[in-house]
């Protein structure tokens, strides 16, 4: 953990992340309702409802492709990592703004003084054996509602008290979240508009995530069949040369969790490849003045033990290297998280 | 990531994507517009 992390805290990237986040959606939501608004001007308080039903319906749909997509851009290429910084909040609105176009929906039968019809299609029994016809809302409400689940857990408390593990399975439940979305569509709004915009924004929207999720998962692949093991159990890394200075180059047993081998000038330590906050990518982070950095969040280890400095109390597993024959070798059994293990290269090795 | 949560990754994705995917192009195929 950094030593100016703190569990709750408004820095000023996080500042500058929400404000652009709460404009653009600001811009949407109002691009959408004026265009709308002008194309076809509502002739009723239920017509000027269902504008803004559409926007908010809209904009939570565009939102929640672009949350999935951020873990896989971040996974494919380090420039999206930024993105991920803040992601939380993103999400958290997300709900917000799919929680207003709910809203919006009850309003407007509300407004039509017809609130039983809507309870009807919650309880239309029948149609729930149907195909076209499958009361869509109940899709619409089922997402909603783990969108609540996982914007009420999003905070760190929650991070703490659940375990990274944990919380990170819960989380994983937006992707049953986003199909029922698209089904939501699919069985609704795509039924009664004759736009092609609505089908292409599905396939366009839907097709994109998948693309990137798939395509990250083959490209790790590789690295989570895990390397090769010497005869005496120990994984050959490489020259000391060749692992970036300040960097990492990331290996694994076959089967294994995955290892992040850092070097930083001529010290060589290795530590998991999980931080202890949201179990992420520690070998894609730098040593910055002798601590791992993650690339996540910014939580730091010390290279030499993988103990947070203090006064923070986090200690990962490390894992013993050597160099052998002018090659950096790594043992995959792990030592007790805070074990001393970095080594420092012979001369003429780095 | 935890190996496990990749693995559930990569089983999941191509589930999702068969499931919903077909889900999509049979609400696309089968829809009855109403009349303009």
């Amino acid at each position: 953990m950094s030593v100016e992390y703190r569990a709750v805290q408004w820095n000023r990237a996080k500042l500058v992340y929400d404000a652009v986040l709460l404009a653009a959606v600001a811009l949407f939501i109002g691009g959408f309702a004026a265009i709308a608004w002008r194309l076809a001007p509502p002739q009723s308080q239920p017509g000027a409802l269902d504008i803004w039903l559409r926007a908010f319906g809209v904009c939570a749909f565009l939102m929640l492709t672009v949350v999935l997509s951020i873990g896989p851009l971040a996974r494919l290429d380090p420039r999206f990592l930024p993105l991920l910084y803040n992601r939380r909040h993103f999400g958290v609105l997300t709900f917000c703004v799919a929680a207003i176009h709910a809203w919006f929906m009850f309003d407007y039968y509300w407004v039509l003084n017809d609130l039983p019809k809507l309870a009807a299609q919650f309880t239309n029994w029948p149609a729930y054996g149907k195909f076209i016809g499958f009361p869509f809302k109940t899709l619409g409400l089922a997402a909603l509602l783990i969108l609540f689940l996982m914007a009420s857990t999003s905070h760190d408390f929650w991070l703490n008290f659940l375990s990274p593990w944990i919380w990170k399975a819960l989380h994983m439940a937006v992707y049953l979240a986003y199909g029922l979305v698209v089904i939501h569509v699919a069985l609704g709004i795509m039924q009664y508009e004759r736009t092609p915009l609505i089908p292409l924004m599905l396939a366009a929207g839907f097709g994109a995530v998948v693309a990137l999720h798939l395509l990250a998962g083959w490209r790790e692949r590789r690295i989570d069949r895990g390397a090769a093991l010497g005869g005496d159990g120990w994984i050959a890394v490489g020259p000391p040369g060749e692992i970036p200075d300040q960097g990492a180059r990331i290996t694994a047993a076959p089967g294994g969790e995955r290892i992040a081998v850092f070097r930083d000038g001529n010290i060589i330590g290795a530590l998991t490849n999980l931080c202890a906050h949201q179990n992420g990518p520690l070998g894609e982070g730098r040593v910055v003045d002798g601590c791992v950095t993650c690339p996540w969040h910014g939580f730091q280890y010390r290279l030499e033990d993988g103990c947070a400095p203090p006064p923070f109390t986090e200690k990962l597993v490390t894992y013993r290297v050597r160099v052998n024959r002018g090659v950096v070798e790594v043992d995959p059994r792990p030592l007790p998280p805070g074990t001393p293990a970095a080594i420092t290269c012979p001369p003429g090795t780095v | 990531m935890r190996r496990a949560h990749r693995l559930v990754h990569r089983a999941v994705w191509p589930f999702l994507a068969l499931a919903v995917g077909l889900g999509f192009a049979l609400a696309l195929f089968f829809r009855t517009l109403p009349p303009a």
